[in-house]
């Protein structure tokens, strides 16, 4: 189980994460929605210490982790993947050795599986990041992630810059992570009809703070004017 | 003050940084393939530089020793005086600095591309350590990189000597090897070779551990690599002082 305990962060004297909880147990998809700025890619980074909270704790299957021991954050980041918002890919390698990058020989093996699953073939691995589509770098970067197959994904906006057809793509993986691999995720969007969809729950912040927390049936069904505001897209995009 | 404790503060991070990733390298010690690669990178893509600055920095001091021998009719020493000064001190100097503005901020560039634009955390998120597996390896390819090519480069300064004196000093190409030996001791060369490999230390230690630590944007970049420059400059001048020094006081005490 993937928990967060009480997370408070500051820069300067703005406070991003105001005492956060949250927990997830694994083949669960939970979304964090909010608009832009409230901490929810701070939050991803949190969980895997990129960036140190200033109170509170994160557990990661009964252990708690510890963001200022460099060594021990490795094997924490083996068991929990971030899939950043930008595809993060190493420059100076192909497509194909930013896959293999660090692997384990046996880790390879799941290769042709994951990369059907993101609807990619075999021959673009051949290039370098920057001869492909910004959507092909985040196919493969997600691919990268799977390979390690941990215990729990975090994917920043991960449909954020994809056309509708490979904003599916991306949601059917999601989909096949949690049912295959029971994988937990934890999804930061924008993307109210995904979150609809996929979530097993949602939760929603603002100025730092939780402000609802529950299933997308509730999510959808609440008066509060900031999810009413969030769902107008949605709505538009029903029609 | 301030400026001051943050230099202070720079520099033992710097130590740090340094003694981590060095003690990676006889821990985990490094693959082969990719010491190739990397090698290949920074350091045979630099060779034409540093023989074109090799043969004209050994061509310079000929010329300016000739300028002082000439007026005692002393051009037969030629040879053994502007080598001795060139593998002791000017030649490992000059060439370091080309490769601290060629190498070193090339390698400081990247790897703070690499940090601003998350390809170092993406990294850490695979469960990999970026000290392991991107800076250690660069940090020993770009160290014994520099060194060959340091000392490439003060093997090319004495060919640059003999070309000029022969075309341009009249000084016979047998007569200006003949006096090397008189003038260019074991000591010489072994201060020559000691001083390119700290040199070598010092461009890949300071320009991996600043690009490393680049944050914010794209003028961040340009930052670090100007940072590089201006440190790497400055430690290569502090380290050939404090080089010529200590073996100066050593060779005195032994002598008396």
């Amino acid at each position: 189980m993937l928990e967060l305990k009480s997370i408070t962060k500051k820069f300067a004297n703005k406070v991003v994460l105001n005492s956060v909880n949250l927990r997830l147990q694994r083949s669960q998809i939970l979304f964090v929605l909010g608009r832009s700025g409230v901490g929810k890619s701070v939050l991803l980074k949190t969980i895997v210490g990129l960036i140190p909270q200033d109170r509170g704790e994160v557990w990661i299957n009964g252990e708690k982790t510890d963001p200022l021991n460099e060594e021990k954050m490795v094997t924490v980041r083996q068991k929990c993947g971030l899939v950043f918002q930008m595809p993060a890919l190493l420059d100076s390698l192909t497509l194909q050795e930013n896959l293999e990058f660090g692997l384990e020989g046996n880790q390879k093996s799941g290769l042709r599986k994951y990369l059907d699953w993101v609807q990619l073939s075999e021959g673009v691995l051949s290039r370098y990041p920057s001869e492909v589509s910004f959507g092909t770098q985040k196919k493969v970067s997600v691919v990268r992630t799977l390979l390690r197959e941990p215990q729990f994904i975090l994917f920043d906006e991960p449909t954020t810059g994809l056309d509708p057809v490979s904003r599916e793509v991306t949601n059917q993986m999601i989909r096949n992570v949690v049912k295959e691999s029971e994988t937990g995720c934890v999804v930061v969007s924008h993307d109210i009809q995904s979150a609809i969809e996929l979530a097993n729950s949602i939760m929603l912040l603002d100025e730092g703070r939780v402000v609802f927390e529950g299933t997308p049936e509730a999510f959808r069904n609440s008066d509060q004017g900031l999810i009413r505001s969030f769902c107008k897209g949605m709505v538009v995009l029903d029609a | 003050m301030p400026d001051l404790k943050e230099l202070m503060g720079s520099i033992g991070n710097w130590f740090l940084f340094s003694k981590r990733v060095i003690g990676l390298f006889f821990r985990e010690g490094i693959s082969r393939k990719v010491l190739i690669q990397q090698m290949y990178q920074v350091g045979v893509r630099s060779m034409v530089t540093t023989c074109v600055a090799g043969i004209f920095v050994g061509a310079i001091l000929a010329i300016q020793i000739n300028l002082q021998l000439k007026d005692f009719g002393a051009q037969s020493f030629l040879g053994g005086l502007s080598t001795s000064t060139t593998i002791r001190n000017l030649g490992p100097v000059l060439i370091a600095f080309l490769l601290s503005g060629r190498v070193g901020a090339f390698s400081s560039a990247e790897l703070g591309t690499m940090a601003i634009t998350d390809q170092l955390n993406a990294i850490r998120c695979l469960g990999l350590n970026p000290l392991a597996v991107i800076i250690m390896p660069r940090l020993v390819a770009l160290t014994i990189s520099s060194f060959l090519l340091l000392v490439l480069g003060l093997g090319l300064t004495v060919f640059g000597g003999i070309i000029i004196s022969s075309i341009y000093l009249n000084v016979n190409p047998l007569q200006f090897v003949s006096h090397i030996p008189q003038f260019v001791s074991g000591s010489s060369i072994f201060i020559g070779v000691l001083k390119s490999f700290l040199f070598g230390l010092i461009i890949g230690t300071i320009s991996c551990f600043v690009g490393y630590k680049t944050t914010g944007g794209a003028e961040e970049v340009g930052r670090s690599v100007r940072r590089t420059a201006v440190v790497t400059l400055v430690s290569i001048i502090v380290i050939d002082f404090l080089v010529s020094f200590v073996v100066e006081s050593v060779t005195q005490l032994i002598m008396s």
